[in-house]
């Protein structure tokens, strides 16, 4: 009687070859997993890469924005000086002209 | 006499007056400046501005109030709503842009513009003319044409603009300040 159960048990765990449609299954499943850890690993560089793209991005055109507008300013500022300079002249031309009628008045009846 | 002209009296002194008794104008006396192209191409030296209110603020931001030229223009351009200024010198004489001049005549129209001076030199064939455009007691706006054997200057103002500072610049800015009289 005991004999046979161990008969039995050594026939039930002896080391049998898996068969090859497990085999492929067992392969594949693994594959799977491997392919989709590996492509949220490359995921992330390439997210991260795209974020700072963007924020150097809009850093940059910041920058060259307010460089621009920096520029027009200088140049608007380098425009007013010119402009008001011509203006004091030509109201003091002005002035002149009005002067010099006066003078004429006095002076010449 | 050395003048021929249709001056009334004390006018400009009288106009400089009005303005800076005003100091806080509504001004919006809207003149669309020509280019004088026609004289870009003669003139040795070309200056054409203009500058708007968004313009001017920024321009102002350059001032430095410690300066005291500087301090003088801010003062001047605050309120103004624009500037726009042309001015030619010539190497020889050259020919008055009457086009030009009479379209721009043409929106000084009464009685919003009245004519401040009209003067005519023959000795130095020169004509000065100051418009100032205004509403009741109020200015608002300027236009002042200046023209000389070699030289054609056109600036036209809107805004607050105080007259007597803008003239007391002269001699800050890096402008040599003029002999006043002859």
């Amino acid at each position: 009687m005991s004999r046979d159960l161990e008969q039995d048990l050594r026939q039930a765990l002896r080391a049998v070859n898996p068969s090859p449609e497990f085999t492929n299954r067992l392969l594949a499943g693994i594959t799977t997993q491997r392919r989709a850890a590996t492509s949220i690993r490359r995921l992330w560089p390439r997210q991260t890469v795209a974020a700072a793209s963007v924020l150097v991005a809009l850093g940059l055109g910041w920058g060259a924005y307010h460089h621009q507008q920096r520029e027009r300013a200088l140049q608007a500022h380098v425009e007013l000086i010119k402009a008001l300079a011509i203006t004091s002249r030509s109201l003091d031309r002005a002035y002149q002209a009005v002067h010099s009628l006066d003078t004429d008045k006095v002076h010449g009846g | 006499m050395r003048r021929a002209p249709s001056y009334q009296g004390g006018w400009f002194i009288c106009a400089a007056r009005l303005v800076v008794c005003l100091p806080t104008l509504a001004l919006g006396a809207d003149l669309r400046l020509p280019d004088f192209d026609s004289l870009r191409d003669k003139a040795s030296n070309s200056v054409v501005i203009s500058l708007d209110e968004n313009l001017l603020g920024m321009a102002g931001q350059f001032l430095d109030p410690s300066v005291p030229g500087d301090a003088q223009a801010k003062s001047v351009i605050k309120g103004l709503k624009s500037i726009e200024v042309r001015s030619f010198t010539f190497e020889k004489s050259y020919p008055v842009p009457i086009a030009e001049i009479a379209a721009l005549r043409a929106q000084l129209t009464p009685p919003r513009w009245q004519q401040a001076i009209k003067t005519h030199s023959e000795n130095d064939h020169s004509d000065v003319d100051l418009f100032i455009a205004a509403e009741g007691n109020q200015a608002q706006g300027l236009l002042l044409i200046v023209s000389e054997p070699r030289e054609f200057t056109v600036v036209s103002i809107s805004g607050a603009i105080d007259l007597a500072k803008l003239h007391s610049l002269e001699g800050h800015l890096g402008v040599p300040k003029m002999p006043t009289g002859k």
